[in-house]
């Protein structure tokens, strides 16, 4: 006799059987449907990116913070214009923080569907209703081409810029998580955070902050008072201005001008030569293997161990 | 029965908020996931108020959804979850389920169907004390008749992994369910 315990195959097709039929299942199918759709989080992606432009706003403002802190007196950067920033024309249809491309918060929640608005490279995303600000964009994608950021405007950058030609207005700030593989150029009083280093060249105009987490791949020209902060090697030629202060972490191995009042401080060690203006100083941690000249060589130039200790004394100088 | 397509801009747009394309996800998905809690859980009631956990559950996650293409597999997953959730809740009830059964056969239920009770019940039982990737195979193989690069996608693993759970899991099943068969507990 056939014992139906002993037949597993047969019980597992009872179990299937007594299953609910997809036939009974669809009327309660649509009311699950309906209630659970009430518990749908709306605009998800927008509360998103309120909370990354909100965190952004904070990490700038408390770096900006720190800096002050860091170097003194504050940079003029807190000055910022609300009325309307005029924006030059874009080149070749280069991506440009037009107003066109900022978009409003109001307008990105109004987006039926995320479908029919896609993160594409280079499309910019701007949240300018948090903070009382002229400008706040963040952009999310990786950009290519020429970028301009206007006055007062402050930009998170949280991909990466490849071959990019970065040009930024005056009082503007700045700061880009990922590596920037074109050319820099900073306005006056702008401060700038470079988190993945910088494969080409910076100038700036006067009062400038920058701050470089990685390796300086270009040339550095700043402007009067401007400071420079770079926390790797420097490989390109560097002008030290006027009342300026450039600090290098890591090793300098190209040409350094240090005019009259500037200061260089290398962490590292020095290579190439060093042309010192009166009343400029440099001290150089690791020592200067090329040549030293100009009016300010003789008293100006500290190396060695003792620009250790007296950076010490100072008290201005982050050890690498 | 074949898994029913899911598509991933109607995912995209739920993500973003939609309700009426997360609606119509719930409506497709609904049948797939209420039969699977059924097979794990033997109080119809129990298995109906789980469904409609994992979708609540669901409609708050999943704008954390990183790829649509895995909406089976993340949506398993929860299902799954709920499901354990709803048998530690109700232990006792699952348990007593053969108990049930006899009961009703004292009222005057028919032999058959008491018989029939017990070897769903026991089944449930069996299948519970095998790995729950093995029996989760089990169901959705024999229960969904899923094919198994579609039990792959649900359950996240290559379509080797399935095969080899699903023999090692029906081997294990038959051999428990044989030693219940000759009165031993499942």
């Amino acid at each position: 006799m056939n014992d139906p315990f002993r037949d597993a195959d047969r019980a597992l097709e009872e179990l299937r059987d007594s299953l609910p039929a997809d036939a009974e299942l669809q009327g309660r199918a649509r009311e699950v449907a309906s209630r659970a759709a009430q518990c749908l989080n709306q605009g998800p992606v927008a509360s998103r990116l309120r909370w990354t432009a909100a965190a952004t706003a904070a990490a700038v403002l408390a770096t900006v913070g720190a800096l002050v802190l860091w170097w003194g007196a504050p940079p003029p950067v807190a000055v910022v214009r609300r009325d309307p920033v005029p924006v030059p024309a874009p080149t070749r249809g280069a991506p440009v923080l037009s107003d066109e491309l900022l978009r409003p918060a109001a307008e990105l929640v109004a987006l039926p569907a995320l479908a029919e608005y896609r993160f594409d490279r280079s499309q910019l995303v701007a949240l300018d209703r948090l903070a009382p600000l002229s400008t706040l964009a963040v952009v999310i994608a990786d950009v290519q081409g020429t970028l301009e950021v206007p006055d007062g405007a402050i930009v998170f950058f949280a991909g990466r810029l490849e071959g990019v030609s970065l040009r930024i207005g005056s009082r503007a700030a700045v700061h880009c998580l990922g590596p920037v593989s074109g050319n820099i150029v900073v306005g006056d009083g702008s401060l700038l955070l470079l988190a993945g280093g910088v494969a080409g060249g910076i100038e700036s105009g006067q009062r400038a902050r920058l701050v470089i987490d990685h390796r300086l791949g270009g040339s550095c020209r700043l402007g009067a008072g401007s400071h420079l902060l770079c926390r790797a090697d420097v490989a390109g030629p560097i002008d030290v201005p006027v009342d300026g202060v450039v600090a290098i972490t890591g090793s300098f191995r190209s040409q350094a001008t240090v005019a009259a009042g500037g200061t260089l401080i290398v962490g590292g060690e020095g290579r190439g030569g060093l042309a010192m203006h009166a009343g400029a100083r440099a001290f150089v941690c690791g020592g200067w293997r090329g040549g030293v000249y100009g009016p300010g060589s003789s008293d100006g130039v500290v190396l060695g161990e003792a620009a250790r200790r007296a950076l010490e004394r100072a008290a201005a100088f982050e050890r690498p | 029965m074949p898994l029913p397509e899911i598509d991933c801009v109607q995912v995209l747009a739920a993500q973003s908020g939609d309700r009426e394309a997360f609606a119509g996800l719930v409506e497709v998905a609904y049948p797939v996931v209420a039969r699977y809690l059924a097979s794990r859980l033997s109080r119809a009631s129990d298995a109906s108020d789980a469904a409609q956990d994992v979708f609540v559950a669901a409609a708050t996650s999943i704008a954390r959804l990183r790829d649509p293409r895995a909406f089976w597999g993340w949506l398993f997953t929860i299902a799954r979850r709920t499901g354990d959730h709803q048998r530690r809740q109700h232990r006792g009830a699952h348990e007593a389920a053969p108990a049930a059964y006899a009961a009703m056969a004292c009222d005057g239920a028919a032999e058959g169907d008491l018989l029939r009770g017990e070897r769903i019940a026991w089944v449930r039982a069996v299948l519970d004390t095998l790995p729950t990737r093995h029996a989760d195979a089990i169901r959705l193989r024999h229960f969904e008749g899923l094919s198994y690069e579609q039990i792959a996608a649900v359950l996240g693993v290559p379509k080797k992994t399935v095969d080899t759970w699903l023999r090692r899991g029906l081997q294990c099943f038959r051999e428990r369910f044989q030693r219940v068969a000759e009165g031993d507990a499942p």
